[in-house]
């Protein structure tokens, strides 16, 4: 039988660092990475000299990104690779680092996501595999019509995907680290330019830069280096997947998630009742409805009605994206699952400043990705 | 007159003048599965090779289940605004197309679907090329052998 993370020895994210999420400049990214990395480092109290393996998620910049910039920071010759995984990138590269260190190569890893706005190359246009609607229809089109069948179905209403992003927006406005930081109002959501139906360009996450990086470290790491153990975060479970065939009328994502999610689940003996915040990919204000749905907050259906409830709001019973989510801290892809990480550590801990959930003891990691893959963590406060 | 040629052949037929395109699906020859696209590489359902999948041709036929107007043009081959669906083929597969109303008042969810020929555009030897669309049934079909709305 195969192992799960619980099985191996107990894994901590020890620091984490972010470069704001910020739109395009021509700032080089070797900036944004060392930033992060650098912060990091320091919130883990260590030295460069002590990391002794690193995984970089990028998705646009090219071959070998991760060792261009880490290099900077003093050539120690530990191995570094690089990973892409769509949205999901830097979740997959806090998900390797996560395994590095519980299997024991490494007792002291370190995960950075990087990325600048250049236009990604799809694999898929060159796969031979034409369809009917190819460059008619990107994420924010499909997204749409799964939002236009949740209405018909389920009743939700455009007010009710709007104040998604309100609540977004406005926990975004509490982090010095967003893209957007400013709040808005659900008349401003409607108001927006249109994108495509129901959507306005406030049902969608924006384009930018940024970077992020998680340390992670095992009990001996943590004793070795001196690491606070109470600033510690144990992770509890690194499950990824992807697509199997979905029968007609099912959400591919919805089908996903609710497969990683309810591993997680079974992996740590936890439930929806049990997470105090989740941070999970909703680069359009459908997903967050569908995917509160998928991981049990609400039943099928719910998850309009759920959020207008305030349930999702910080304060509530559990707080969805109070970094801002996709919508409001934003997406540069290589950074945004790791960005996860780093907010729920700090959420953890009780270092989230203005947008703190009282007491939150229990958060939930989520991303999705083209392909379609799904990448779910768990992290939890020991103390 | 020659025939239009397809933009991307291996998705649908071109029929004479004005008859609703065949969608080019395969039949796994191992597991049943129908696939659309056709499995060029393999099965999705059971990877067998796709020299164990044989053509099979299915009507451009089905219900819409949602559609969405697009307002903003994401690639130069479809200017905005435009329509795109998400369809319940009657063969049981589930796909996207790009809608093509005459009129996008006609546009109705659970409405019945037809594939359409629109002009796009010429190859390099200056060839005309067609391109799948769906519209809403002419003249409103029955759904599901049931009255009509
Ligand atoms: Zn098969």
């Amino acid at each position: 039988m195969t192992a799960r993370l619980v099985d191996l020895r107990p894994v901590y994210v020890a620091g984490v660092g972010l470069h704001r999420y910020r739109k395009p400049t021509d700032t080089p990214y070797t900036d944004l990475a060392l930033a992060a990395v650098r912060a990091a480092l320091a919130d883990a109290g260590i030295t460069w000299t002590s990391v002794e393996t690193a995984v970089c998620g990028t998705a646009n910049l090219g071959l070998a990104a991760g060792w261009t910039a880490l290099r900077h920071l003093g050539a120690t010759g530990i191995p570094v690779m690089q990973v892409e995984n769509a949205s999901a990138t830097g979740s997959t590269a806090f998900r390797d680092v996560v395994l590095q260190v519980a299997s024991g190569v490494a007792d002291c890893g370190l995960a950075l996501g990087v990325d600048k706005v250049l236009r990604p190359r799809l694999a898929v246009l060159n796969a031979g595999t034409p369809d009917l609607v190819r460059g008619a229809a990107p994420p924010a089109v499909g997204f749409a019509l799964e939002a236009k069948r949740h209405m018909r179905r389920h009743g939700t209403t455009l007010d009710q995907l709007a104040l998604v992003s309100v609540k977004n927006h406005w926990n975004g406005a509490r982090n010095p680290n967003a893209q957007f930081q400013r709040e808005c109002t659900r008349e401003e959501v409607h108001q927006a330019p249109p994108i495509v139906d129901p959507f306005t360009t406030l049902h969608c996450c924006p384009l930018g830069e940024g970077a992020a990086t998680a340390i992670v470290v095992s009990e001996e790491g943590l004793q070795r280096l001196g690491i606070s153990r109470r600033r510690s975060l144990r992770v509890l479970c690194s499950v990824a997947n992807s697509e199997t065939l979905t029968p007609p009328g099912e959400s591919l994502h919805v089908r996903i998630t609710r497969d990683a999610v309810s591993r997680a689940y079974d992996e740590t003996g936890l439930g929806p009742g049990d997470l105090d915040v989740i941070e999970l990919h909703e680069a359009f204000t459908i997903e967050e409805i569908l995917y509160i749905e998928a991981m049990g907050l609400c039943a099928e259906g719910e998850g309009g009605p759920f959020t207008e409830s305030r349930a999702t709001w910080i304060g509530g019973d559990c707080a969805v994206n109070a970094s801002g989510g996709l919508l409001a801290m934003g997406h540069p892809f290589g950074p945004t699952g790791i960005g996860q990480i780093v907010e729920i550590a700090r959420q953890l801990r009780g270092e989230a400043g203005d947008r703190q959930h009282q007491g939150a003891r229990l958060g939930l990691a989520h991303m999705v990705g083209v392909g379609e893959v799904c990448v779910v963590h768990i992290l939890s406060r020991e103390h | 007159m020659s025939a239009a040629r397809a933009r991307h052949p291996s998705l649908h037929t071109v029929p004479a003048e004005g008859k609703p395109p065949e969608l080019l699906a395969s039949r796994c020859g191992e597991c049943g599965h129908l696939a659309f696209p056709a499995a060029r590489f393999g099965c999705p359902s059971c990877g067998a090779a796709p020299e164990r999948s044989a053509p099979a041709a299915i009507a451009g036929r089905g219900t819409l289940e949602a559609f969405t107007i697009v307002h903003r043009t994401f690639s130069r081959a479809f200017p905005a605004p435009y329509a795109v669906g998400t369809i319940l083929l009657d063969a049981g597969v589930e796909i996207r197309a790009v809608l093509a109303p005459e009129d996008r008042a006609d546009l109705e969810t659970g409405g019945r679907v037809e594939s359409c020929l629109v002009p796009s555009g010429e190859d390099e030897d200056g060839n005309a090329l067609v391109d799948c669309r769906f519209r809403p049934v002419p003249g409103g079909e029955a759904r599901d052998g049931g009255g009509a709305a």
